[in-house]
């Protein structure tokens, strides 16, 4: 095992350990405000994307177009896997989630026998205008709410700041690990095992662990393949990220809600309630997001002096195909070139060969 | 497309109004160059009715250019853009048309630019197809949100009627009243014109009356021996109506179809005599076949006599007490989504619509290419089934007839009524 690999296990570990002696809070994507369960003193359960497993029960219930890491939680939601979870916070931050919620409700009111956790629906809206920023701080107050009613504890404005503090401050110590996969020293899949971690980490070992990421990184060597972005709003696909590296190639970025951007630093102020919940409408990337990717791609391909784009489109895709063309004129005109890979749900290596052609082009160029 | 006759004098009146009423807004828009909306169906075209503020409905603009057999040009030109062809068809129609941009063939030369387009967000695309159709005309988008429900009660048309206040919770209410204000504001500010709140309460009176008098031609029709009326002169007397709901003539048209309604149920006459297994018609209308409605009565005893349209008339729209109208509007934009798409409404709801009008059978259309209008459906196939109902589905668009092969549809929806209706 590498230094490097030793200390990117520590994120590994993290999120690998089963929490005790506290309420668990399962939240379906990183669009939940995390630390809003932190401040009611639960743990915040991210539940990261499968792409294997059962979907016998989503099957019956759902139709052709949810994506497979959706219906595999269905499956162990519906399935009494999850049982462990004091409750199941589902966001509306896209119609799938919206209807994940509604059917698995369903479920539950037809089928009462059923070891469904408790379910909440964070009605997270993304339009603006006053009506629904005042809706929004409601959704993220409840929240707040019904965790402290989990757990017995009584809402507190020192102990939301608190958390908003140890939230902001596990960005800062993020925000140390850019230069590192700008310049291609990580690669996108260490990315990935990291942000999978941090949600189970305190600022403290979150600042340890990105320390030491650091100082082991100080010896790698800095890969000389392609440096890409990787666009659309394609899950945190393991086994691709690692297919398009294993050619050399980097992901320096990527667009989707799982990797660094939910991480972005985010404006502060006194209303904490209110920063939370227009940090989550306005920086954390959904498919409900107003903010066209256009700026975002601009300041990550320039940030990183990317040479490529790789799209990533599901089969099931409704939404982001409408971007798709103004977003891969915009990377062509930055001098990006562009690489669209559509389907890839279920096996990557399917993709396999576009890709090896698109960075022998990359190359020879 | 064989064209069925009409068996009812109000469906040509309705025909007659709605082409002269076309006329008008074509004279309003073109001619006259007056300020327009480009409108989704289900938002509130109320309040554009109450500025006197003329508007081009998304939905009938797709069907407009879908008669003229224009959608497989456009919907190649969208794939030729780089548009996959994954994505929505039937609310993007009028963007493909904007896109392409030929005046020569395109209905009226094109639309010209609206004051603002306004959809609600019923599903993750509209608001990207409303954004960039803005783009091409260089108008505003503006945009309605669509709050979630957290625990929706199954029998929503029974409580929605009186109980409206706390079915559809009130934070939700008080969200959709702040956007319907905030458009008013934007629309006034664009046009210089004043939101008239007093004609706007005449209209929703209007519109509750019209609703109560469509629900009783409902009940005439679900009651019935055999059903009086087509489903597709249903539909068309329904859509029409609704079309100029808060109108003196919507509430008239309403009233004569009712009465015509009621002097065929007392005279005992059939819409088909030969009627002996009664089908349901499940989602938006087969808008390029609807010849496709009477394929089976004579080889089958089948009859279509049950589609949304009509009997959401009462109760999707009525809200009594009517003393705060905005708030009213307000409910019926924030529910429409999950009454007709969404667990457990609208399940609980096809069952309830089965039993009450005696179906035998039910087709569920499933449009591939528009994810909200096939969601549920497993749920709806599931839940009457076990209430007695076998359910077939239909895997077609409403606008797109590029993957419509009719003859072998009727092959196998008679199949299906062989098979499982005996
Ligand atoms: S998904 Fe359906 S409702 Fe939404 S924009 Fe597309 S066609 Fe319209």
């Amino acid at each position: 095992m590498s230094d490097l690999d030793t200390a990117l296990a520590a994120f590994d570990h993290a999120a690998s350990v089963p929490v005790q002696g506290r309420r668990q809070v399962g939240l379906v994507s990183p669009q939940i405000p995390a630390e809003l369960v932190r401040a009611a003193d639960a743990a915040p359960i991210l539940l990261w994307p499968q792409f294997t497993g059962s979907s016998d029960l989503a099957d019956r219930y759902m139709e052709y177009f949810f994506e497979a890491p959706l219906r595999h939680l269905f499956d162990a939601a519906a399935g009494g896997a999850l049982d462990h979870l004091d409750l199941l916070v589902v966001p509306r931050t896209s119609e799938s989630f919206t209807k994940f919620y509604l059917y698995l409700r369903e479920v539950q009111r037809q089928e009462p026998a059923r070891n469904i956790p408790t379910l909440h629906l964070f009605d997270l809206l993304h339009t603006q205008g006053e009506s629904v920023r005042r809706h929004n701080r409601g959704e993220v107050e409840r929240l707040y709410h019904r965790v402290c009613a989990l757990t017995g504890t009584a809402p507190s404005a020192d102990a939301l700041l608190g958390a908003a503090d140890d939230e902001a401050a596990i960005r800062t110590e993020l925000q140390a690990l850019l230069p590192l996969r700008r310049s291609a020293v990580l690669t996108g899949c260490d990315a990935l095992r990291i942000y999978a971690g941090v949600r189970a980490m305190t600022p403290d070992q979150v600042g340890n662990a990105v320390r030491a990421v650091i100082k082991a990184s100080s010896t790698v060597p800095v890969r000389t393949g392609a440096r890409l972005l990787l666009l659309g709003p394609s899950l945190p696909h393991p086994a691709l990220c690692a297919r398009i590296e294993a050619t050399g190639a980097t992901i320096v970025a990527e667009e989707h809600p799982w990797g660094g951007r939910v991480f972005e630093p985010a404006a502060r102020s006194g209303d904490t309630l209110g920063a939370i919940a227009e940090r989550a409408r306005h920086v954390v990337p959904s498919a409900r997001s107003f903010s066209a990717g256009s700026d975002w791609i601009r300041q990550a391909a320039s940030a990183a002096n990317a040479q490529g784009a790789v799209f990533v489109i599901p089969s099931n895709d409704d939404s982001y195909g409408w971007d798709y063309p103004a977003c891969r004129d915009l990377c062509r005109a930055l001098g990006l070139r562009t690489l669209l890979l559509r389907p890839v749900d279920r096996d990557p290596a399917d993709a396999g060969a576009q890709i090896d052609e698109f960075l022998a082009a990359e190359h020879a160029a | 497309m064989n064209r069925i006759e009409k068996q009812l004098a109000v469906t040509g009146q309705a025909g007659a109004y709605q082409k002269a009423w076309f006329a008008d807004l074509r004279e309003r828009i073109l001619t006259r160059g007056e300020p327009y909306a480009i409108m989704q169906a289900d938002t509130p075209h109320e309040i554009f009715h109450a500025m006197d503020i003329p508007i081009v409905t998304n939905q009938w603009w797709a069907a407009v250019i879908a008669a003229k057999q224009l959608s497989p040009l456009y919907f190649d030109f969208l794939k030729e853009q780089g548009y996959h062809e994954g994505l929505c068809r039937y609310c993007s129609l009028g963007l493909a048309a904007t896109l392409h941009n030929d005046p020569s063939i395109a209905p009226w030369g094109g639309l010209p630019k609206p004051l603002l387009l306004c959809a609600r967000l019923t599903c993750d695309c509209v608001q990207r197809v409303f954004r960039l159709w803005g783009d091409a005309l260089g108008a505003p988008f503006f945009p309605i949100d669509n709050p979630g429900i957290e625990s929706p009660s199954p029998r929503w048309w029974e409580d929605g009627i009186e109980n409206w206040e706390s079915l559809y919770q009130p934070h939700r209410l008080d969200l959709m009243v702040g956007q319907l204000e905030e458009l008013i504001a934007f629309a006034e500010q664009r046009t210089g014109r004043t939101f008239d709140r007093a004609h706007f309460s005449r209209m929703m009176e209007l519109i509750d009356r019209q609703e109560t008098v469509l629900g009783e031609a409902d009940r005439l029709i679900a009651e019935a021996p055999k059903c009086p009326v087509r489903v597709a002169e249903q539909m068309t007397n329904t859509m029409t109506a609704q079309w100029h709901r808060g109108t003196e003539w919507g509430l008239a048209h309403a009233t004569a179809f009712r009465d015509e309604v009621r002097a065929r149920v007392d005279a005992g006459i059939a819409a088909v005599p030969n009627e002996r297994k009664r089908l349901m018609w499940i989602g938006a209308g087969l808008w390029h076949d609807t010849s496709f409605y009477s394929a089976f009565e004579e080889s089958h005893g089948a009859v279509f006599t049950w589609s949304m349209y009509l009997p959401f008339a009462f109760a999707g729209y009525v809200r009594r007490p009517l003393t705060d109208p905005m708030r009213a509007l307000a409910s019926r934009v924030a529910s429409m989504n999950e009454q007709l798409h969404n667990p457990p409404w609208i399940n609980s709801w096809l069952v309830h619509e089965a039993q009450r009008n005696r179906i035998d059978g039910a087709l569920v259309l499933m449009p591939k290419s528009c994810h909200p209008a096939a969601a549920s459906s497993k749920f709806i196939a599931r839940d009457l089934e076990a209430a007695g109902v076998p359910v077939l589905e239909i895997w077609t668009d409403m606008v797109d007839s590029r993957d419509w092969d009719g003859p072998a549809m009727q092959a196998r929806v008679a199949t299906f009524l062989e098979e499982r209706l005996g």
